[in-house]
């Protein structure tokens, strides 16, 4: 007999997140490997949708205990010292970047307690005791499995940010998203993901309570860094650039996959990987489809970060209009960085200044998109039944909620304290930020250990994706170009300097 | 059941990544036009590979520059 229906009724367990109906199993919305017991990916769903808590809400259980724990503790050093600082800085922490040996990136000249080697094992044992908990509460994977497969999923993701962490990798945005991917495919696709390794295998929990952490990250102050202007940019281009892609991708290419579709467009017209992440889960994307719209970001970004400056320069275009274009269009906030800085410190601050109101729009953009596929797509593959506010909230991706309470509790932290803005950010710097880094590279690794190289090669066939990427930033290219010099070059032309 | 060959191409590729991670890209970082560029972004506070505005460390110079709290 199923859970809903020893309760009497399935409404408190679609309330609360409990999931009474199976996912494909091909999406992020679903892990055949939610128990050690179940060896078979196509026998699980059944059991797993009857006796477990889905995704959206162990993700969200597990991202408010580390905000509250991270705001609490700045609160209480604040309170014995007085210093705006958080004590758990020290116990997060992920590999420094180094040139020579990895171990630079491990052990710091001064005291030993500083070096990231106890922030990463802190790390470790944070994350680990906090999903082997939300695990064995909601999908009753047993302690004795978890934890010798989760220590070497970390161990992969410690290793991917020790890739990523060699300065000239890190100089060209080869950020750890590609190097957790890769080790998870080498492994996966040369000797194979072991089967004890599958209990730590769990992509949905890791990303979504990444996504969640990345809310409090979202603040909507930043909005107005750049007055008007950078809202243009940033905010009315942005939309446009990726409603037109994915229609565009329907209509004229035809792109078999919507969510492949919109995970593209949105990775390439909002902020790149992070976009990606938060756009494939909210329109419950395939996670080869995740993998390869980040492969072509990646690929795209590094390109951009060097041409777009020499073209700038070339065509002798004035530098805070390249600045805001450069913003506006690569997709990495890294990389605009470096391209900005080409242009001088004002192109750095203008390009990173438009990149971060960009940034903002995550959040917006994953509301939007959950809202359109619950409400539009997954109707229309209904065959157009109507869909009551019922279902659409039953299928409604929780975490998105999650995401956005985080944002407006730390915009209105941050607005309201007296010492908001030193509040937010040592909340955020001391732990959150590195935390969820951890989880996102966690959820890659995890993708890798669950892709076949084969499952890819669907999905390039024709070309369709990368047809899509290069309309698409084509036509963001230009748009924004456009608006950057009408807002940076006539409308507000003498209001911009600092 | 793991195969002689895919064991060998995962050793092959492990191999592979050691060899450019521990030889040839310490190598080409310590070349002097590449440690430049390398330590000119480190001063500006760049972290190239900055995924969100919180992990860039020239953000919070920035911000307060333009009287962004």
């Amino acid at each position: 007999m199923g859970r809903a229906a020893v309760f009497g009724s399935t409404v408190p367990f679609i309330l609360f997140g409990m999931n009474n109906e199976p996912a494909q199993d091909t999406n992020l919305d679903s892990n055949p490997y939610t128990s050690p017991d179940h060896e078979d990916a196509s026998e699980p769903k059944q059991t797993e949708s009857l006796t477990t808590v889905n995704e959206d809400l162990l993700s969200m259980a597990m991202a408010a205990i580390i905000l509250v724990v991270s705001t609490l503790a700045v609160f209480i050093a604040a309170d014995q010292s007085g210093d705006i600082v958080s004590p758990l800085k020290i116990f997060v922490s992920k590999p420094g970047s180094w040139t020579s040996s990895p171990f630079e990136g491990f052990i710091s000249k001064g005291s030993w307690m500083d070096s990231p080697i106890v922030g990463v094992i802190g790390s470790f044992l944070i994350i680990g005791a906090l999903s082997a908990v939300a695990l064995g509460v909601g999908k009753k994977i047993s302690l004795r499995s978890y934890v010798p497969a989760f220590t070497l999923v970390f161990a992969l993701a410690t290793l991917a940010y020790v890739m990523a962490g060699q300065s000239l990798v890190k100089s060209y945005n080869l950020e750890y998203a590609l190097w957790a991917l890769g080790l998870g495919l080498i492994i996966s696709n040369t000797i194979g993901t072991p089967t004890w390794l599958r209990p730590s295998v769990h992509t949905e929990l890791f990303i979504k309570t990444g996504l969640v952490l990345l809310g409090a990250e979202v603040l909507m102050s930043r909005l107005l860094a750049l007055g008007l202007p950078g809202v243009f940019v940033a905010w009315v281009v942005t939309p446009i650039v990726l409603i037109s892609t994915y229609v565009f991708g329907q209509r004229v290419l035809k792109l078999p996959s919507r969510s492949l579709n919109m995970v593209i467009s949105a990775d390439m017209s909002v902020c790149g990987v992070s976009a990606a992440i938060a756009a494939a889960a909210a329109c419950k994307a395939k996670k080869e489809e995740l993998s390869l719209a980040i492969g072509m970001s990646l690929s795209f970004t590094v390109l951009m970060m060097i041409v777009l400056p020499a073209v700038i320069v070339a065509t002798g275009l004035n530098p805070t209009i390249g600045a805001a274009w450069m913003g506006g269009t690569i997709d990495s906030t890294g990389a605009v960085a470096v391209a900005g800085a080409t242009l001088g410190d004002d192109g750095l601050e203008i390009a990173a200044t438009v990149k971060m109101i960009q940034n903002i729009l995550i959040g917006v953009s994953a509301f939007g998109i959950a809202v359109y596929w619950v409400t539009s797509v997954e109707r229309d593959g209904d065959n157009q039944n109507r869909v009551g506010v019922f279902e659409i909230w039953r299928r409604f991706p929780k975490f998105v909620i999650g995401f956005v309470m985080a944002s407006i509790t730390f915009s209105i932290l941050h607005a309201v304290l007296a010492n908001g803005p030193e509040v937010t950010s040592a909340i955020i710097k001391g732990s959150t930020k590195t935390l969820r880094g951890y989880f996102f590279c966690l959820a890659f690794v995890c993708i890798g250990l669950e892709t076949n190289f084969r499952d890819l090669l669907p999905q390039l066939r024709g070309g369709k994706p990368l047809i899509l990427y290069l309309c698409g930033q084509s036509l963001n290219l230009i748009l924004t170009l456009l608006m950057a010099y009408l807002m940076f070059g006539v409308v507000f032309k003498d209001w911009i300097a600092p | 059941m793991r195969t002689n060959r895919q064991v060998a191409a995962f050793m092959i590729i492990g191999f592979a990544m050691i060899f450019i991670w521990l030889r040839v890209l310490p190598r080409i970082s310590h070349q002097p036009r590449v440690m430049e560029r390398l330590q000119r972004l480190d001063a500006k506070g760049i972290d190239a590979s900055a995924m969100f505005y919180t992990e860039l460390p020239c953000m919070d110079e920035i911000l307060e520059r333009r009287g962004v709290r």
